[in-house]
């Protein structure tokens, strides 16, 4: 399995959780949870700024490896952990903008199992 | 037919402001699973172009000729500096600024997918190593040394001269 490009810099990023419980209302009274799924799937989205000189190795990368899981190293509540990863759909690297000798792709990935 | 060429003498997109967007390639299912379903990754550029108002007369004869025709236009891309085949997007160039003698125009262009001269396949995987061009260019690609056996092939000694020169053992 490939790995995330190991320099690559995680600027910004955010998370989003699928939802494992559902809400129910009974007929009269309070509200309550039902479990629904004991598994769901973490959303990353992130930015990665890549120097010009390393630019072509990473867009070959992600050009060669878009529709393949990959190993990702994030950092979490509990440190550095490494995770599998696909980009999603929507998500593939796009080049955010040029500044310099810096270049900011923009991307989202899909993990399963921990983290 | 041979494309257009974008006006050699007018300066091509700045780098500052310039974004890229690729097309998708795969599609996601449920719970996520996903499938390439094209190979085909056309991009589109946004960028601004500026000119001093001499240019920008070149530069819009050439955008009012070519209106919705393809044309090559060299684009930084990672690769490098290389031509593509683009075409402006419907409604773009359009002037956004002018400054005292300076016009600059917002542009999106569209290319049918970006020009990767090598073989994305042949350095995906030296992605992940911490090096630049020239590390990997000495330490992966660099041709392996020549196989000292074969050279003495070449060599028009006989057997002693082989085992003095060759063979005899080095000096404590």
């Amino acid at each position: 399995m490939p790995t995330f490009p190991a320099y690559a810099i995680v600027s910004t990023k955010d998370r989003a959780e699928s939802t494992r419980i559902r809400n129910d209302q009974p007929m009269a009274g309070s509200g309550y949870s039902i479990k629904e799924f004991s598994g769901g799937v973490t959303e990353w989205s992130f930015d990665v700024v890549v120097s010009r000189s390393l630019a072509q190795y990473f867009d070959a990368w992600f050009y060669e490896y878009e529709n393949e899981w990959f190993d990702f190293n994030v950092r979490t509540e509990f440190g550095l952990q490494t995770v599998e990863a696909h980009f999603t759909a929507d998500g593939i690297p796009q080049l955010k903008s040029e500044q310099a000798n810096a270049l900011t792709y923009s991307m989202k990935v899909v993990t399963r199992g921990a983290a | 037919m041979a494309l257009p060429d974008f006006p050699a003498s007018l300066r091509p997109m700045l780098q500052r402001g310039k974004s890229r967007t690729v097309g998708e390639r795969i599609v996601q299912g449920e719970p996520p699973a996903f499938e390439q379903w094209t190979s085909e990754q056309p991009a589109q550029w946004s960028f601004s172009l500026s000119y001093a108002r001499s240019d920008a007369a070149t530069f819009w004869a050439f955008v009012v000729a070519n209106r919705g025709r393809w044309f090559n236009m060299p684009i930084r891309v990672e690769q490098g500096y290389i031509v593509h085949a683009v075409r402006f997007l419907p409604g773009f160039p359009q002037l956004a600024s002018e400054a005292a003698e300076v016009l600059t125009y917002n542009c999106k262009a569209e290319a049918r997918r970006i020009v990767r001269p090598i073989d994305p396949a042949e350095i995906a995987d030296y992605a992940g190593i911490d090096a630049n061009d020239l590390d990997i260019a000495i330490n992966i690609m660099w041709p392996e040394p020549i196989n000292l056996e074969f050279i003495y092939i070449g060599i028009d000694g006989n057997d002693f001269d082989t085992a003095i020169n060759k063979n005899w053992p080095e000096p404590l």
